[in-house]
């Protein structure tokens, strides 16, 4: 377990977008990655299923002891993952480089 | 004579005095009253977030304990989720307190993005959402800028939010939207439960003037009808089997002065 994959999701997760997005975060999973890297600069809009999806994601990482970070989330999609409360437990970065080439912290 | 005339002049503008001053502490009693409620909306709106934050915190404490560690401290994580859950309760009964204080409402107006007030309360849906397995979205129109109390607009849109949430279940979809229209804007919340039959939409509407808290649904509707009304807007619901429940307000752009408290 050691690979890290990138995730782009589109700018509008919504209830169709949401079940693609799921789907490339399971297939991350199943191919063993450690860190999993969802690059958020493109996304304007994110829905329940879409943030459900990368909290089961980051939950599935760190009983394996790996990670999910996120990249350049919009001010909408800050305000969303900090009201779930999911901002305390993940990192945000910058960059994608600055995001992949991160160690993963024990938290 | 006289001093019979002046006597009674005296108790007049005795009377008088004491009748303007328990104006003036009625004034102020109705001021502290409408901080209260105020306070009290806000503070339990704002306890929500940390709340949530600490449920997660355990979910995910859980899943990073090795199994075996995970069963010695099971007893203690459930005193936490349980007391959390204890406290969510409670929360929610000063909501209600709150809410049951809606027929004196006062606003205090301002400028409003409406989309923002719409977005900040959705997301305070999301948790509840994505544990129930909810499709929670939105479509915000463009809005120009408003005028209206920016905190009760969030709130309306959290009533008009639970009136669909208490309806649907796991799988079904919440739909927000915005549209702008009639030198204002519609909040729609439209969800995929089960169709309301005719008769209890216009009980739903025609019990608004007269809240009795019966049935749980006519919490959050009366509030956001109280909400709406103090903007100068309206309420609607529309139910039907092709395009779901629709729960909406109406706000004008700029509000009527009369309804406008300056605080």
């Amino acid at each position: 377990m050691s690979a890290t994959t990138i995730v782009r999701p589109d700018s509008v997760v919504n209830s169709t977008e949401s079940e693609h997005l799921s789907q490339q975060l399971q297939q991350a999973i199943e191919a063993g990655s450690a860190i999993v890297v969802v690059d958020c600069s493109n996304v304007e809009y994110i829905n329940s299923s879409g943030m459900g999806a990368i909290m089961q994601t980051y939950m599935d990482l760190s009983e394996r002891g790996g990670d999910l970070r996120l990249v350049a989330p919009n001010e909408f999609v800050r305000k969303t993952f900090e009201a779930v409360g999911i901002l305390s437990f993940l990192e945000t970065y910058d960059s994608v480089d600055e995001a992949a080439g991160s160690e993963i912290k024990n938290s | 004579m006289h001093e019979s005339a002046g006597q009674l002049k005296d108790v007049e503008k005795r009377l008088a005095d004491r009748s303007e001053q328990l104006e003036q502490v009625n004034k102020e009693l109705e001021h502290l009253v409408e901080l209260k409620d105020r306070f009290l909306s806000l503070a339990t709106h704002d306890i929500r977030t940390p709340i949530t934050t600490m449920k997660l915190a355990v979910t995910v404490l859980e899943s990073k304990l090795p199994d075996d560690v995970r069963s010695s401290v099971r007893k203690p994580l459930d005193i936490l989720q349980r007391n959390l859950a204890r406290v969510e309760g409670k929360i929610e009964e000063y909501r209600l307190i709150t809410r049951l204080g809606l027929d004196r409402l006062h606003l205090t107006f301002g400028p409003v993005d409406l989309n923002a007030c719409v977005q900040d309360a959705i997301a305070c849906y999301f948790p509840g959402a994505i544990s129930r397995g909810i499709d929670l979205d939105a479509e915000l129109d463009d809005i120009p800028p408003m005028r209206g109390d920016a905190a009760r607009i969030g709130q309306l849109t959290r009533e008009l939010i639970e009136s669909s949430l208490e309806r649907i279940e796991q799988g079904q979809r919440i739909l927000v939207r915005t549209e702008f229209a009639n030198d204002g804007a519609w909040i729609r919340v439209t969800d995929n439960g089960p169709v309301m039959p005719e008769e209890d939409t216009r009980d739903l509407l025609d019990g608004l003037d007269r809240f009795v808290p019966t049935r749980q649904t006519r919490v959050p509707i009366f509030a956001a009808h109280q909400i709406a009304s103090a903007h100068g807007g309206c309420l609607e619901i529309k139910s039907d089997e092709h395009t779901g429940t629709t729960f909406s307000a109406w706000l004008p752009s700029a509000p009527p002065e009369d309804s406008e408290v300056h605080t």
